[in-house]
């Protein structure tokens, strides 16, 4: 392993690329400042929900100041900014800041998805594996972890965990088996940050962190695959063992279940049989193009963003007279929050903070790229993004190793995309997809405290790491 | 953004209570009545032919209450834990003159409808004279009534077993209407509830429920090859009054309700003033 390797041509639209701004050298002091403020916006971003405060108002605030102080302190390059083809062209230095790209992709997908899901597809698929089950809890959760991981993989881990967790509250409750609520959604919200490693849009940090080491759709999925299916059944083995999942004993207990579940009618959320095959196949096509993004000609300069953005255009055809209706139902917090963190981001960059922090990850795991770097680096950002927000982790750390010149082939980048989606998995808010687990627990009037989840959660997340550390080291 | 309520809510509507048949039979048969036991005869004879289409009816074995075995509401509760069956007959406005004054069943009804967990056939009082010309006469249409059809496969299969071969349940439930408008003046009144999309969505989700279960009787039904006719009365109206004109229109031979109430000590809702009103014909009351 080298990190001589020149930095892979990353395929960020960060506009970081082409334009002339650079990060001139500050005062000690200022970077101090800076320091202060970013460390002053993760402990808001960790205590978001006393503070009562959304975090797209958390980090536009500390954007707007930071913008502010950054303007009168004169680090900040305003001034023309340069397109392809040499043309200047005026643009306020908080444009090109944010990765329109990252933004592009998580507009595109969600809108994608929610759109899709009004064709009943993903009702139709968690329901006919409710109804395959038999009503066994075993094959239940077995099922469903799979799905949790599948659908995490496939759409993103929050609306992973929305759709099967409110399955799980609803068939449970079916089944009268409300007491072993807990322990399935516990597992499914850990599978949904395993299940959030397998692609590269799976989880808003690989957006981030495999845009900017220029990872392809496929090679990231190969790499991740083996640890995800591994993880996955060690998952659901603990969770059968640890809460006390057990078969059905009896075949009155297995005909009474069976009767229960074929209640279910998969069919009953489809309205439109054509516009279900349609979603399916569209959603096939998605996946197909995304994975293919980067070969395919013209596309590929284009970007994932512009192929998420595109096939939700494909699909709000169907919906054409009240498009509105999906535009205000985008969750417009976390774009927000996206836009200004890059914003963050970049005033951190021209403060010297994100040197800094730099210099503190090179003490941590060395200048060369060692085993013990990558398991260290691995193993903090699981312990950062478990206390805070997962996503400036993995923005802030992957533009330090882009800054440091890190190979696109480096341990490096995985040690932060493992230990940025691992990390979700020791607190209940490490990922938001843990946060809809336990919002769905409390739903429910099941007590889960912060300490309570770490209880119950820290042998997986200890497995979980334990076993990344170890992959990561051996195939990278 | 996709939220969990949304998909809570696609999930439960995806359930669907699917009517589950079976062949009711009542091996024994207790007619109570405030007759001298020689001028119950003819009537007890119409009755076991009114109930002839019933499994097994030949072999039932009938034992009959009359005049002077009880006295008192206690007796005839004491009597009916002696003498366990599986169907009770009588009559409206038992041992008592208010037959005479159409507005109430009569406090021996009363008492026994609700002490009692076995089903009641209310016939028409015998000297009241306001019983139909048909009653009693044969059971080719029947009308089963609840305000919540889904899952009473108990209330459908007791309709279904007292119905002739080629006869016709009427499956009915009716919404309130005028309770449906006050809720959506409500509604009217919340500024963050779009009024007009309210009212459609529950209008239909109230409708959809009753209307597939009964779609799984006709399957049911169907599946085991039985030639007895279903058809819905689903809608919104005015449950009384509704339920009266389809029990007229309809020329309904046997009526079946719900009277029992988990949480009340008199009559479920609907049930009594149904009852009361639908003096006509005979009443099935479970």
């Amino acid at each position: 392993m080298s990190n001589n390797i020149p930095m892979a041509e990353h395929a960020s639209t960060s506009a970081a690329a082409v334009i002339e701004h650079g990060a001139q050298p500050v005062s000690d002091t200022i970077t101090l400042i800076f320091t202060g403020i970013l460390v002053f916006m993760v402990v808001c971003l960790a205590l978001e929900e006393k503070i009562h405060a959304q975090k797209s108002l958390i980090v536009g605030v500390i954007a707007a100041v930071a913008l502010l102080l950054g303007g009168f302190m004169g680090i900040l390059p305003f001034g023309d900014v340069i397109i392809p083809g040499g043309h200047h062209i005026p643009m306020p230095v908080y444009i090109p800041a944010v990765d329109w790209g990252v933004i592009a992709i998580i507009v595109g997908s969600s809108l994608f998805v929610d759109i899709t899901s009004r064709s009943g597809l993903f009702t139709w698929v968690a329901v006919k594996l409710t109804k395959a089950s038999s009503g066994d809890p075993v094959k239940l959760l077995w099922y469903y972890g799979v799905m949790t991981v599948v659908f995490s993989a496939v759409l993103n881990n929050v609306t992973a965990m929305i759709i099967v967790g409110s399955l799980t509250g609803v068939s449970l409750k079916k089944l009268n088996r409300m007491d072993k609520l807990l322990g399935f959604l516990l597992v499914e919200g850990l599978l949904t940050n395993i299940g959030g490693l397998l692609t590269l849009i799976s989880s808003v940090p690989n957006i981030i962190v495999g845009n900017t080491a220029g990872i392809s759709f496929v090679s990231f999925f190969i790499m991740a695959a083996p640890y995800v299916l591994v993880a996955t059944v060690i998952t659901i083995f603990m969770g059968a063992k640890l809460f006390g999942i057990k078969k059905l004993a009896s075949e009155d207990q297995r005909s009474e279940a069976k009767i229960l579940v074929d209640s279910f009618d998969e069919n009953d959320g489809i309205k439109s049989r054509g516009f279900f095959f349609f979603s399916s196949a569209i959603l096939l096509a998605f996946i197909g193009v995304i994975a293919t993004t980067s070969i395919l000609p013209v596309v590929s300069d284009l970007g994932m963003g512009f192929v998420a953005l595109t096939f939700a255009a494909i699909m709000l055809v169907r919906y054409k007279s009240e498009v509105d209706q999906f535009y205000k139902a985008i969750d417009w917090d976390l774009i927000i929050f996206f836009m200004a963190l890059f914003v963050v981001i970049a005033v951190m960059e021209h403060a010297g903070v994100l040197n800094l922090i730099g210099a503190g990850i090179t003490y941590l795991i060395g200048t060369e790229e060692t085993q013990m770097g990558t398991a260290t680096l691995l193993v903090v950002s699981a312990f950062f993004s478990s206390v805070t927000d997962n996503i400036p982790l993995a923005a802030m750390l992957s533009k330090i190793l882009a800054t440091n010149a890190t190979a696109g082939d480096s341990s490096l980048w995985w040690s932060v995309i493992f230990g940025a989606n691992l990390g979700g998995n020791l607190t209940p808010i490490g990922s938001a997809s843990t946060l809809v687990a336990v919002t769905i627990m409390h739903k429910y009037k099941l007590k889960m405290s912060f300490a309570g989840f770490v209880k119950v959660a820290f042998p997986f997340a200890f497995v979980h790491i334990l076993l990344a550390v170890g992959y990561v080291l051996l195939v990278t | 953004m996709l939220d969990v309520d949304e998909f809570e809510s696609a999930f439960r509507s995806a359930i669907k209570e699917r009517y589950q048949h079976s062949d009711l039979s009542f091996a024994s048969v207790l007619f109570i009545c405030d007759l001298p036991e020689t001028e119950a005869s003819p009537l007890l004879g119409d009755v076991k032919g009114f109930c002839g289409n019933i499994k097994q009816a030949e072999s039932a074995q009938w034992q009959l209450l009359s005049a002077g075995d009880y006295q008192t509401a206690d007796d005839l509760l004491t009597l009916i834990q002696q003498k366990p069956s599986d169907l009770i007959v009588t009559y409206r406005n038992l041992h008592s003159d208010s037959w005479r004054h159409p507005f109430s069943l009569g406090e021996h009804i009363d008492v026994l409808l609700q002490q009692t967990d076995t089903p009641v056939l209310l016939i028409p009082h015998p000297q009241a004279g306001y019983a139909r010309s048909e009653a009693l006469k044969h059971c080719a249409s029947v009308m089963v009534v609840t305000d919540h059809l889904v899952n009473d496969h108990r209330l459908v299969q007791h309709g279904l077993a007292f119905l002739n071969d080629t006869g016709h349940a009427y499956l009915s439930h009716i919404e309130d209407q005028y309770h449906f408008d006050r809720f959506m003046a409500a509604i009217g009144r919340i500024p963050g509830i779009e009024t007009e999309g309210a009212r459609s969505k529950l209008h239909q989700q109230l409708l959809k429920e009753p209307t597939e279960y009964i779609q799984s009787v006709k399957a049911a039904l169907e599946q085991i090859s039985c030639p007895k006719g279903i058809t819905p009365i689903v809608e919104f109206g005015h449950q009384l009054k509704d339920h009266l004109v389809h029990i007229e229109e309809k020329q309904v031979d046997l009526l079946v309700m719900n009277t029992k109430d988990g949480e009340q000590l008199a009559m479920h809702g609907l049930a009594y003033p149904l009852a009361i009103e639908a003096r006509q014909i005979p009443l099935l009351m479970l």
